[in-house]
């Protein structure tokens, strides 16, 4: 081996000191054995991983270039697993959109990873140790330093490295007769065969127990990951926002600017032909929607004069005045006689300076007047030369006709003009052009941190702060309401089912004599107050002072400010942006308060459901106004219509059943004597007459617009038991659950079709948008429950899968330990 | 504990003999051919073995137990795992809702997938390197040979005490089995022919007056630079195999998946899907995601397969080349006023 220190001998041996030479290894003898056994812990482990990656590289190195031995060569089967085991991880995170899953790839090659080593430790090792009194899998430093594992060749085992104290001890834990001959070697035997036996039920089991355990211990570390990441989120979000003006930089696509550039590049100092507007008006409009491009568009025509074009007569366009006219009456006139008939320059300056219209910027009637002129010079100029040319003569007709006989564009004059228009490109129009470039590439780029922030915290995507803080409260809410796993699994595919059961629930809950409900509706204020702590700052309310609606205002603000008249002057636009209804400010603002709003009245909603159940199972001993809805004046036949319509859609009631004006059948002549109070039992009502047989059937009355009315009141008009309120007055939200209450009687009970045309609750809104009424609506309890159900029942019915298999395998495994190292201590070796 | 050994002839008591006509297949060490014969055999005959005897020794404890036997049930983890972790991924999905299973399914069925091409592509792969190594230097750092183990008998009556150990002869690059290359002058062969094989080969030249003592550190390096191009490049390999089973199109596969050949037309169809899902999923795999954020989702696939292709590749150039020696006079080798030590 190439590791053996090697001395090389003083020449001279003459006075041969043999101790000397001994001690130095002159010659060929067996090296002192340094190997030793390792015992590692925690603390060190550090330290450990250091020195194993260090060695690893190095087996790597030498793998390479041909010379490691075979413990180098087999560090590479370690590094290339977990090279391949990283790279599958990489990839399959670039399959996955969201974060989570993302993490989960790493997560799930770790955990692979931990599984393998943590199984043998927990399954096999500790038990063993236990049991029998000693690591099986004990590692040892070879000579060399090598780390291996003991037991790792039953036909080779160092066992010079442990000490007859310890085999004494392992021997005396394995309980082996003290007075037997060779006991040493018996002990060993013992040993050897346990972690042979040991050795084998690790191939055997990890096999099961690797996959299971690594899918174990990610399911277990999704939650911690999933608010980890949460956290990561939001503290990201909260970091955009604080610093939009730095962070937007980042986001400016400079496509704007750049385009802008070579525009006026292009057509520098040049007319401004439709063409060039066009361009001009798509940069700057593209992103925007079609009412904000429409502004632009106009603001654009204003700045670049298209509007209120005028034609500047300076001595540029007269000499292009002459010069075209000569042009065009090139084939009608003599070229010597041209000079006659057409003014000099300095003609022309004359007589257009007397009209008052040299160096003027001239509007299209001021035009008209300059051709007249023009056309009158030029008459008089030819009469003139006729008069004294009688030989020659130029007709006049002729002349006047292709001059002011043809479209204007081709007049030489006008043609003149328009080409010396103020619509021109020039170096102040094309600064003007830049700086809005710029404004609007800057305004972009921040509102792009705007979406961004809104996208990882309020977004209908997995892992934004919303969906988190709502999938806790969800999550909570089976076991709030004690449905339990069999109850999960029988309804978890059907919502009518789940409807069904989540109304026992409650009817149960209200009608405990403990203190059920004011346990749940505490725990469930407190839950919502904390999604409502966690959401609170997207409030886009007037009176919010959340980071996000600060952010929308001044840098909404801060634009407008710069599309002042004083500045960019784009009023138009000015006015999209932050004008009041429907402005780009307020779409930035809804989609948020929305979102919100969705929310909030999907957690209100059940809050609500659960009051009125209360105030239903408490009617005796309720304060009258609690049930005001049910008054003396209706028949009882009617009231419990009333209770039972209520209770359904306060439960499964979604939009939809609202705008279809629910089918209710319902006894058209009800016994209007029996005028008494419902009775109410464990929650549920006693029905004298509801379920009874109506002679002729039962009906839907659409027309009972009181019907409809007293539901609506007596859900969210009458007041809240007081148990109720009693928790949510001291909750954060205790305003907003009124405000809630009052919102769906003014957006849906008192929306000008109702369910019937003007039949509302207490006045017409003609203002109730469907949207708005959907948002109010909120989630249906059944809805809420049944969608969570389903998912808790999935993955518990994964746990207990294959968490019940791998306990089975770890039952199995430790107590095959008990089996292991049976020896029969051998006859005759007994010392008595 | 000295117990009388039993030889293979010695019948100490009265039993049917069950040695008569029982030859053993090896009575020595024996090289044997690269083929694929000899591997389908071997990798049977470990591979029951490590389902069924190594365990049943392991779990008594047997005192003939050795690290060979350990090493080849080091497969049982691998099948069994993988066919758990097809499990993991799959049996649980019939008892979700219907689409929530679906979804399940499709994921879980591409796990399942993935883990059979890692684990083909671990294995076959290894011959990108192997192969290219043998034809190029003539040293085939696979060669099998039979091992004769001579076990303790486990009682006084127990007759059969070999067994036979499928090993490869540069399994140990400390110890190679060089015994197993040299051929016997006694029968007429020339001792060094696989030594010198490979001299002229490589180019040693022929003749060379010990081509054995010259080429075997030579071999020791290309075995051991094999070696790690081998188990490299497998587990790139594996990776991508596993990133290409995870494409979408496979899902067209899954969908009319059947392994029912006696429907012989749906069988057919699903073949044929499966050729077609094969080819569009590694295009797809090779495009990556065309509309993604970044660079590493548009190269992934790209990076995945050109890092596998290239390992193999640049495992082999590593592997063959190699460094002659300079052109010494035997005389100057050894200086004679130096003493030496010999490991």
């Amino acid at each position: 081996m190439n590791n053996m220190p090697q001395v090389t001998p003083d020449k001279k041996d003459r006075n041969l000191d043999i101790e000397y030479v001994l001690s130095n290894r002159t010659f060929i003898k067996p090296l002192k054995a340094k190997g030793r056994l390792v015992h590692n812990g925690i603390l060190g482990a550090p330290a450990k991983v250091y020195k194993n990656f260090v060695y690893d590289t190095k087996s790597l190195g030498k793998s390479i270039a041909g010379v490691a031995n075979d413990h180098e060569l087999g560090k590479v089967n370690d590094i290339g697993m977990k090279l391949g085991g990283l790279m599958i991880a990489a990839y399959l995170m670039t399959r996955k959109q969201a974060p989570l899953p993302k993490a989960m790839e790493l997560v799930g090659f770790a955990s692979f990873f931990a599984a393998m080593s943590i199984w043998p430790k927990v399954a096999l090792q500790l038990p063993a140790k236990l049991i029998h009194g000693f690591n099986i899998r004990q590692k040892y430093e070879d000579s060399f330093g090598r780390e291996k594992m003991f037991f790792q060749d039953p036909q080779y085992l160092p066992w010079d490295l442990y000490s007859d104290e310890q085999i004494d001890k392992i021997g005396d834990w394995m309980k082996v007769p003290k007075n037997i001959n060779n006991r040493r070697e018996f002990i060993q035997e013992k040993m050897k065969k346990v972690a042979v036996q040991n050795n084998t039920m690790w191939m055997l089991t990890s096999g099961f127990a690797t996959p299971i355990l690594s899918a174990l211990m990610c399911n277990a570390l999704e939650k911690p990951a999933k608010r980890y990441l949460g956290d990561l989120r939001s503290k990201k979000a909260e970091r955009l926002i604080e610093n939009v003006g730095e962070v937007s930089e980042k986001y400016k696509d400079k496509t704007v600017l750049t385009r802008m550039d070579s525009i006026i590049a292009a057509n520098k100092n040049s007319e401004l032909t439709p063409e060039v507007v066009k361009q001009i008006k798509d940069i700057l409009s593209t992103g925007f929607d079609g009412v904000t491009s429409a502004a632009i568009r106009d603001d654009l025509d204003n700045i670049l004069h298209l509007n209120d074009k005028r034609y500047i007569l300076d001595s540029d366009a007269i000499q292009r005045i002459t010069q075209y006219t000569a042009e065009s009456l090139e084939n009608i006139v003599k070229p010597e006689e041209l000079k006659s008939i057409i003014p000099s320059v300095n003609d022309f300056a004359d007589i257009l300076d007397k009209s008052g219209y040299l160096n003027k910027e001239l509007s299209e009637a001021d035009l008209k007047r300059v051709l007249g002129i023009v056309g009158t010079k030029i008459r008089k100029n030819i009469s003139l030369y006729n008069n004294s040319n009688a030989a020659s003569q130029i007709d006049e007709v002729a002349v006047i006709n292709r001059l002011f006989g043809v479209k204007v564009s081709n007049n030489p004059v006008a043609k003149a003009l328009f080409e010396n228009s103020t619509a021109k490109l020039t170096p102040k129009v094309a600064e003007r052009l830049k700086s809005i470039a710029r404004a609007f590439t800057d305004f972009k780029a921040k509102n792009a941190v705007l979406d961004e922030y809104i996208y990882l915290k309020a977004a209908a995507a997995p892992e934004t702060g919303v969906a988190n803080a709502w999938n806790e409260v969800m999550e909570s809410l089976p076991k709030l309401f004690n449905i339990s796993d069999k109850e999960i699994a029988e309804t978890r595919h059907d919502r009518k089912m789940v409807g069904k059961l989540i109304r026992e629930k409650i009817e149960h809950i209200v009608s405990s004599d403990r203190d059920d409900y004011d346990n749940l509706i505490k725990s469930l204020v407190e839950k919502i107050s904390q999604l409502d702590s966690k959401i609170k700052d997207l409030d886009t309310s007037s009176n919010s002072t959340a980071n996000y609606r600060s952010a929308v205002n001044s840098i909404f603000e801060q634009f407008a400010q710069l599309l002042d008249e004083k500045r960019l002057n784009m009023p138009n636009t000015e006015k999209r942006l932050n004008g009041a209804f429907g402005s780009l400010k307020n779409i930035q603002m809804s989609f948020v308060t929305n979102r919100l709003l969705g929310i909030r009245s999907s957690l209100y909603r059940l809050l609500n459901t659960l009051d009125f159940y209360k105030r239903i199972a408490d009617v005796g001993a309720i304060d009258r106004s609690c049930i005001a809805a049910l008054h003396d004046g209706m028949p009882r036949e009617m009231k419990e219509e009333v209770v039972e319509l209520a209770k359904n859609i306060s439960i499964e009631g979604t939009t939809s059943d609202f705008i279809t004006k629910f089918y209710e059948l319902r006894n058209p002549n009800p016994d209007i004597s029996d005028l008494s109070q419902i009775v109410v039992k464990d929650g549920k009502v006693k029905n004298k007459y509801l379920d009874g047989f109506v002679s002729g059937g039962k009906v839907d009355l659409p027309q009972d617009k009181t019907f409809f009315q007293e539901v609506v009141r007596l859900l969210y008009e009458n007041p809240l038991h007081p148990k109720t309120s009693e928790v949510v007055s001291s909750s954060v939200f205790a305003d907003e659950l009124q405000k809630y209450r009052d919102k769906f009687i003014k957006e849906i009970g008192d929306a000008d079709y109702f369910f019937k045309p003007n039949h509302t609750t207490r006045s017409v809104n003609k203002n109730a948008k469907s949207y708005q009424q959907f948002l109010v609506m909120g989630m249906a309890p059944d809805q809420m429950f049944s969608v969570t159900m389903k998912e808790m029942f999935n993955t518990k019915k994964w746990l207990k899968m294959f968490g019940g298999f791998g306990l089975g395998l770890l039952g199995i495994t430790v107590l095959s330990q008990f089996f292991f190292g049976k020896m029969k201590v051998p006859k005759g070796q007994e010392n008595d | 504990m000295i117990v009388p050994i039993s030889g293979i002839n010695s019948r100490i008591n009265f039993k049917s003999d069950d040695t008569e006509g029982k030859k053993l297949p090896y009575d020595k060490d024996t090289l044997l051919e690269n083929n694929f014969a000899n591997r389908t055999r071997i990798g049977f005959d470990k591979f029951t073995n490590a389902l069924t005897l190594y365990p049943a020794k392991g779990l008594k404890g047997s005192k003939n137990a050795n690290f060979y036997e350990f090493l080849t049930m080091g497969s049982v983890p691998y099948i069994v795992g993988s066919v758990m972790l097809m499990s993991v991924f799959n049996s649980a999905n019939k008892h979700f809702a219907p689409l929530a299973r679906s979804k399940a399914g499709s994921i879980g069925r591409k796990m399942a997938l993935g883990v059979l091409f890692y684990g083909l592509l671990k294995s076959f792969t290894k011959s990108f390197v192997t192969k290219p190594v043998e034809w190029i230097t003539g040293v085939d750092t696979e060669v099998p040979y039979a091992k004769v183990n001579y076990e303790l008998p486990d009682n006084i009556y127990d007759t059969d005490i070999t067994s036979i150990e499928y090993h490869k002869a540069y399994e140990s690059k400390e110890f190679p089995r060089w015994d197993l290359f040299y051929k016997s002058e006694a029968d007429g062969d020339v001792r060094n022919e696989y030594f010198d094989k490979i001299a002229k080969k490589i180019g040693f030249g022929e003749d060379l007056n010990d081509s054995d003592q010259e080429m075997k550190p030579v071999i020791k390096k290309i075995a051991a630079k094999t070696d790690t191009a081998k188990i490299l490049s497998s587990y790139l390999w594996a990776a991508a195999g596993v990133g290409y089973a995870f494409q979408a199109p496979w899902d067209d596969y899954f969908n009319v998946a059947t392994l029912k050949f006696w429907k012989f037309n749906k069988f057919k169809h699903s073949i044929k899907v499966f050729k077609d899902s094969a080819v569009k999923s590694a295009k797809d795999m090779w495009r990556g995601i065309d509309n993604a954020k970044g660079w590493w989702p548009k190269h992934a696939g790209k990076v995945m397969i050109g890092a596998a292709a290239l390992s193999s590749i640049i495992g082999v150039v590593n592997a063959v080349t190699i460094s002659k020696p300079s052109k010494q006079n035997a005389d100057d080798v050894i200086d004679k006023d130096r003493k030496y030590v010999v490991n």
